[in-house]
């Protein structure tokens, strides 16, 4: 197949298969609704041009989420620079949570918290969260991100525990 | 999760989101990724026509005004020197496209890297030769015949070289702070 036709197909199968999954990382990324619309363009050009030079030496979704995530922190590290100081899972954890827990009790008020939650993270530790919540493994996620599986499950179990907390919490506010 | 935390699935609420975004076609990828090829196209022949309606005009005035000829030459150097390293090094700030499906932690610490780099090498590409530049415009002011040596003309030389002096420091700090910055950030990964 001539490799512009391949690229395409790639891209094809790339736009339908993982478009969910895309538009979901550029919302842990961008809060404004105009400069997500750029990151999603953004990610689907950085994809376009990689796909010419995917060579089937890792999986396409390991190939997708790795090019996603770099597009969106290539795109994002200058701005983060001048905002308030992006947190590691540890830091997040020990940060008072100011949400209002009685208002928190369906799940667009739990995506909020998620959001804001992941807004506030560092890019590697954010890719680590969205990736996990994904759905994909402790190896998985480390083929995306080049760490160890080691540091990622305990990345992804210190999350969990944040997480549990933080609803029991909220679950205790609210009865 | 649900059964740990006593809330909702989170990752069922994650992938849940409804998709808001309009699709983007192979069509309109091929359109966007030529109309930026040919912005980039545009925007380097606006800078050479700039340079060449700029210089040459610049050049003419320089050659009528024989005092100003070393000056008016050292500022075209200066400029010319700035506006090449300015393009070389901005376009080293952006990773090149085999870069970014590189693992991330690999990917992030190269763009860490570059941003160090960028900030470290400022001075270098940029500084010095605006630091020379204003060195030699005070001296093309105080050897010319054309001013004679008041004191208001002390006082605006003193004026031109430290308030030049004052903004190349400040830039000079800056650069540095920022350069320390990302490198501490880069630190933080290694650890």
């Amino acid at each position: 197949m001539e490799p512009a036709a391949q690229q395409e197909d790639l891209y094809r199968e790339v736009a339908n298969g993982y478009a969910g999954a895309l538009e979901r990382l550029v919302r842990a990324y961008e809060h404004d609704a105009e400069r997500r619309r750029d990151l999603l363009q953004e990610v689907h050009l950085a994809l376009w041009r990689s796909l010419a030079l995917f060579d089937h030496r890792c999986s396409l979704r390991t190939w997708v989420y790795r090019v996603a995530h770099n597009a969106a922190t290539s795109h994002g590290i200058r701005r983060w620079a001048k905002a308030p100081p992006l947190l590691s899972l540890d830091e997040v954890d020990e940060q008072p949570d100011e949400s209002d827990f009685e208002r928190d009790a369906d799940r667009r008020l739990s995506m909020d918290r998620l959001l804001g939650l992941i807004h506030r993270l560092k890019p590697l530790d954010r890719q680590v969260v969205l990736l996990y919540l994904e759905g994909l493994d402790a190896a998985s996620i480390g083929e995306v991100t080049g760490s160890s599986p080691g540091s990622i499950a305990t990345k992804v179990h210190r999350l969990k525990k944040l997480l549990t907390r933080r609803f029991q919490e909220r679950g205790r506010r609210g009865e | 999760m649900a059964n740990e935390s006593g809330g909702p699935d989170l990752r069922d609420v994650w992938q849940a989101q409804p998709e808001m975004e309009p699709r983007m076609s192979t069509d309109e990828i091929r359109g966007k990724v030529r109309s930026l090829e040919q912005e980039s196209r545009r925007r380097s022949l606006g800078l050479i026509a700039c340079g060449a309606v700029i210089v040459p005009s610049w050049l003419a005035v320089a050659w009528y005004l024989p005092d100003f000829r070393l000056m008016a030459t050292i500022g075209l150097a200066t400029a010319l020197w700035i506006v090449h390293h300015a393009r070389r090094y901005t376009s080293a700030r952006r990773p090149a496209v085999d870069m970014t499906s590189s693992p991330s932690l690999a990917f992030y610490r190269e763009l860490l890297e570059r941003e160090r780099d960028w900030h470290r090498r400022l001075p270098v590409w940029f500084l010095s030769p605006a630091a020379l530049s204003q060195a030699v415009i005070a001296l093309t002011f105080y050897s010319s015949a054309r001013f004679a040596h008041t004191a208001v003309f002390f006082a605006m030389l003193a004026w031109l070289v430290g308030g030049g002096g004052a903004v190349l420091l400040f830039g000079l700090k800056r650069s540095r702070r920022e350069a320390d910055r990302w490198q501490r950030e880069l630190d933080a990964l290694g650890s």
